[in-house]
């Protein structure tokens, strides 16, 4: 359980270096500010919905954590752990169409939306760059795909899919260039009417998932523990600890893509790169 | 475990039922999800990892994209009005209870086979095998055929569909 | 409840206001931003998420109407504030118990969801679909001041727009100070287009500008970072296209045609020439041409185009001779 309240923490650490680079206040003010804010809604808006869609996120947040391994050690023993984190990632589109439907407000089912067609873009290349990945390691378990980059890591010799794994963790929390279902542009959309409580639960699920994503790419591309002198879980820690810095950082630096135009290419270029990465590793395992 | 199991068996059951007794279709669709995910969780006590965790991935993103479209077509996309989940009452009543009593009747009539060995070290290798082995070009031919479609599609819909770059104006 | 009043206050020492200007008020809303910058907070983008509103310059009836919409249904605790009492904010009393209650919806709503029983009407492909009539402003953030577009969406696609000016008159602030309102113009674009960092950065360099100190080497530096970017570019590219004739039919000035990566391009190299010192070539705006050119350019678009659309116009209403 260690794992899971590790990335709770660096989840925390994600929101204090997103509101240093953005110049506000850090994330326990804002959290104040949430908590004492007045519960309102707006007119005919389905409540239980919307809360579903709040507490599902940090809730499958919480629950991808499970299958992370620092070193070789992961909270859930289990074989399937890269099939589990799928899954859990994909409660992000149910959690945030309810928020936006919930509300029962046009931009926020918009934004609610939004997100449907950016999962429906992310959703495949993102899958195969997770298979690339555990069909290199003969395993769909974490630990064992960090293990089996003793040599050479997999994000150096499958950069193609490195690279679309970390624009679908972007695209996952609905981050940065990707932040469209929550975009300024439509008032805060699918989160735009979600009460002060809510919407700090909701937006801590968010950094959550950031978090796990980020923690997830060590086994998958960064040889896990693997590293000199220090110990394999600190290894896994300094590496997660990179990634969540780097997507961190990124938030504020790319304008935000729409989906009208993003699909198109994910469909088109993102797909058949991942799956020609995949054929190459697929020869290369095979032999 | 014998708890969680009928746990979940009624939870499946009841979202079930709440499919038709909720108002509006995205409490529908809801309870529908929440009836598969409690299927997904019997799957993973029955041992089956592999394919529990699947069956709640693939319902999550089937049933999104299914309330996409069900909210597309309905009359109230809004969902301000409650509207009834159920059509054609007698017929529909008519054919599950026939459905039902002929399932019912085959659980009973069957002879169940006496288990034979242990279960596999691993149930996803084992069902990776019985599937893809001996019929490994059938599933390579339908699985490429499937993504060519799909892209396919996509790829006509965003050239010249009613909002891409062409239809926009 | 010493456990909340210590959080409120906790809370209170970073609120988050949500800015709303009226066609007058653009020197205020600059003098808003920058106070916010000095201070370490941040604007919100809707006021749903908070209970603090600043209104900057004087709304005329239509729009101080809709203010007081959007003012009733915020969240507790509130404060009503003018642009200089930033930091005298003193919430009222009007909340009854922001934790625990479910209290029932107060006063109408944000300007988004007075959204009402949905119609139908044929598509563009014949279909038979929904039609939601959705305002887009006028309290809006990062929105020309006094402006509302009356929608008609079927999904997020425009399918009919009517541009309505709300709020109108009060002399343009931008008068002699063109390099600063691109910038800002720039500013509010980039932050449409989701891109915070080098919106932040011209919005420092437009106050700067105002400031008088110098510029032109931050600005270039800018100026590379936004034309390099392919993001942005393809995200632009081909949206809002005005035919040239628009020029005659709407009056509209002729560095509006095109698209609106391309408008954008020309507000870049309005900016570094004005900076040299040269003139503006382009001379008056014509804001309210601009307005009348909205419709026919929105429809067809969805509405993160839309946005986009009117943020590369940018009409500045405070030029436009308020109407009774």
């Amino acid at each position: 359980m260690l794992e899971v309240v590790v990335l709770g923490v660096l989840a925390v650490a994600a929101a204090s270096l997103d509101a240093v680079l953005a110049g506000g206040p850090g994330p326990f003010r804002e959290a104040a500010r949430l908590l004492v804010l007045e519960r309102r809604t707006t007119p005919q808006a389905d409540r239980l919905l919307a809360r579903i869609g709040a507490i599902a996120l940090p809730l499958a947040a919480a629950l991808a954590a499970l299958v992370v391994p620092f070193g070789g050690h992961a909270a859930l023993d289990t074989r399937v752990g890269v099939v589990w984190f799928n899954a859990m990632e994909v409660v992000g589109w149910a959690a945030v169409w309810l928020v936006g439907w919930g509300a029962n407000s046009a931009f926020a089912l918009v934004g609610g939306y939004r997100f449907i067609a950016q999962g429906l873009a992310y959703e495949l290349p993102h899958m195969f760059a997770l298979i690339t990945a555990a069909l290199a390691a003969h395993s769909l378990d974490l630990r064992a795909i960090g293990a089996a980059q003793g040599g050479l890591w997999f994000g150096v010799w499958m950069p193609v899919a490195f690279a679309v794994y970390l624009v679908s963790a972007l695209a996952m929390a609905f981050w940065g260039p990707f932040g469209a279902p929550l975009g300024a542009d439509i008032a805060g959309g699918a989160a735009l009417e979600l009460p002060g409580p809510d919407r700090l639960v909701f937006l801590a699920g968010r950094y959550g998932l950031l978090a796990v994503a980020s923690a997830v790419a060590v086994p998958l591309f960064l040889g896990g523990g693997g590293g000199p002198v220090l110990p394999a879980w600190l290894w896994s820690l300094v590496k997660t600890c990179a990634v969540l810095a780097l997507l961190v950082w990124a938030r504020r630096r790319l304008p935000v893509l729409r989906m009208d135009r993003f699909v198109q290419a994910a469909w088109v270029v993102l797909i058949p790169a991942v799956l020609l990465q995949m054929l190459v590793v697929a020869v290369v395992v095979v032999d | 475990m014998t708890v969680l199991f009928w746990v979940l068996a009624v939870a499946a059951v009841a979202s079930g039922a709440a499919v038709f007794a909720v108002g509006s279709m995205a409490r529908a669709t809801f309870a529908l999800l929440a009836s598969f995910l409690c299927v997904g969780g019997e799957l993973l006590l029955a041992g089956q990892h592999y394919l529990g965790v699947l069956v709640v991935l693939m319902m999550i993103m089937e049933m999104l994209v299914m309330a996409v479209f069900m909210v597309m077509y309905m009359m109230d996309p809004a969902g301000l009005m409650p509207m009834s989940m159920v059509h054609n009452r007698r017929g529909a009543l008519i054919v599950s209870g026939a459905v039902f009593a002929a399932l019912a009747a085959g659980v009973f009539a069957v002879p169940w086979p006496a288990r034979r060995g242990g279960p596999p070290r691993d149930p996803a290798a084992a069902l990776g095998q019985a599937i893809m082995g001996p019929k490994m070009l059938v599933m390579m031919v339908i699985g490429i055929a499937i993504l060519a479609t799909m892209i396919a599609t996509v790829v006509l819909a965003t050239r010249t569909g009613r909002y891409g770059e062409d239809g926009a104006r | 409840m010493g456990l909340r009043e210590r959080l409120r206050g906790f809370a209170a020492r970073s609120p988050r206001p949500f800015v709303v200007s009226a066609a007058d008020g653009t020197g205020d809303r600059l003098a808003v931003e920058a106070g916010l910058r000095a201070r370490r907070w941040r604007p919100a983008v809707s006021p749903a998420e908070t209970g603090v509103l600043v209104v900057c310059g004087h709304p005329g009836e239509a729009l101080a109407e809709a203010i007081d919409v959007v003012w009733s249904a915020m969240p507790g605790p509130r404060a009503r504030i003018r642009p200089d009492e930033l930091d005298g904010i003193e919430p009222d009393g009007l909340e009854s118990d922001g934790l625990e209650s479910d209290g029932a919806p107060r006063g109408a709503a944000s300007p988004s969801d007075d959204v009402g029983m949905a119609d139908r009407a044929d598509d563009r492909d014949g279909l038979r679909l929904d039609v939601l009539h959705v305002p887009l402003g006028p309290v809006l953030a990062d929105w020309p001041a006094g402006l509302r577009l009356d929608l008609a969406l079927q999904g997020d696609v425009v399918q009919s727009a009517e541009a309505v000016i709300v709020d109108a008159g009060g002399g343009s602030f931008w008068a002699g100070r063109e390099a600063a309102r691109r910038l800002d113009g720039a500013a509010r674009f980039l932050r449409v287009a989701g891109w915070a960092d080098a919106a932040r950065r011209a919005a420092v360099l437009r106050d700067d500008v105002l400031d008088g100190r110098p510029v032109r080497d931050r600005f270039e530096a800018l100026e590379r970072t936004v034309r390099r970017s392919r993001l942005l570019r393809w995200m632009t590219r081909g949206v809002g296209n005005l035919a040239p004739d628009a020029v005659e039919r709407h009056g509209v000035p002729a560095w509006c045609v095109g698209d609106v990566a391309g408008r954008l391009d020309g507000w870049l190299r309005e900016i570094g020439a004005a900076l040299d010192g040269g003139g503006t070539p382009g001379g008056h705006d014509r804001d309210e041409a601009l307005v009348s050119v909205l419709p026919e350019l929105v429809t067809g678009a969805d509405l993160g185009q839309a946005r986009l659309i009117v943020a590369s116009l940018d009409p500045d209403l405070a030029a436009v001779t308020a109407r009774a």
